[in-house]
């Protein structure tokens, strides 16, 4: 994960660009809560995160979240905690570059045998 | 002497997969590594791994109790035909993608095509560089 929380909102740089993230919203909120938005920059545009809502986006245009925020002048609640889950499409798993380090098995002397991306991809090109 | 603590593959990849699956993964991941090994050799003699014979040579005892071989791999490092198409099928679409992201629109795919049409994918010769390099990623220490 890059930095999130942030007003400039972020990239997901390890995302494949032939795949879309998944985000699924479960938070239980309080009644009267802020719910928490999440923002597509670029679009200039935000979904507010009330429970079950799918964001399908693509991560590598700049997008951040705000969070839930209690009514004011009342003290958050102790189960008022947000839920999100995230899929990400990495690079490594889905394309034939990528990052991804395998490795495969022990060697003596407690060393790892790796086979990385010049092993186990057709000789890779950076970008897909 | 036992083996290293790290997980990897070999040993724990059966919490993950069924036997033929896993098997599967780990001839895979040989014939990566064989053909890989082999195109460092001098390119006159031709050195390599037949993807067909080395998966047959290959048995393990399936959960029906039969000794069988891992099946053949039409994705193996030197069928590489068969990639060209799905790998430029790839980039029409990763590059339908990309003409809505901002930050990629100096990509230039043509370029990416010209690599696949040129062979610069496959297994060509590995040469060792002029100056020495070390890789990160192979038998890390």
């Amino acid at each position: 994960m890059g930095g999130f929380g942030t007003t400039e909102g972020h990239i997901d740089n390890f995302d494949s660009i032939g795949a879309l993230t998944t985000m699924i919203a479960n938070s239980r909120i309080p009644d009267g809560y802020e719910a928490g938005r999440f923002h597509l920059l670029w679009l200039g545009c935000y979904i507010v995160l009330t429970p079950f809502k799918m964001v399908s986006f693509c991560g590598l245009n700049r997008h951040g979240g705000t969070p839930p925020i209690a009514p004011p002048g009342s003290t958050p609640l102790n189960h008022a905690y947000r839920l999100m889950i995230v899929l990400y499409p990495p690079q490594s798993m889905i394309s034939q570059a990528g990052r991804l380090v395998l490795p495969l098995a022990s060697l003596p002397h407690d060393k790892l045998l790796s086979l990385g991306p010049e092993v186990t991809s057709h000789r890779y090109i950076s970008i897909i | 002497m036992g083996i290293g603590a790290d997980a990897n593959w070999a040993t724990d990849g059966h919490v993950l997969m069924d036997p033929d699956s896993h098997v599967k993964f780990m001839a895979r991941a040989l014939l990566q590594l064989g053909s890989y090994i082999f195109s460092q050799m001098d390119p006159s003699i031709k050195a390599r791994l037949d993807p067909e014979k080395f998966m047959q040579s290959i048995e393990y005892t399936n959960d029906h109790g039969e000794v069988i071989s891992p099946p053949s791999w039409s994705g193996a490092p030197e069928n590489i035909e068969p990639l060209k198409c799905q790998l430029l099928e790839w980039i029409t679409h990763s590059e339908l993608r990309a003409s809505i992201v901002p930050g990629l629109y100096s990509q230039d795919w043509e370029k990416v095509r010209d690599q696949i049409d040129e062979g610069q994918l496959g297994l060509p010769p590995l040469t060792r560089p002029q100056s020495k390099t070390t890789s990160e990623c192979f038998f890390q220490t």
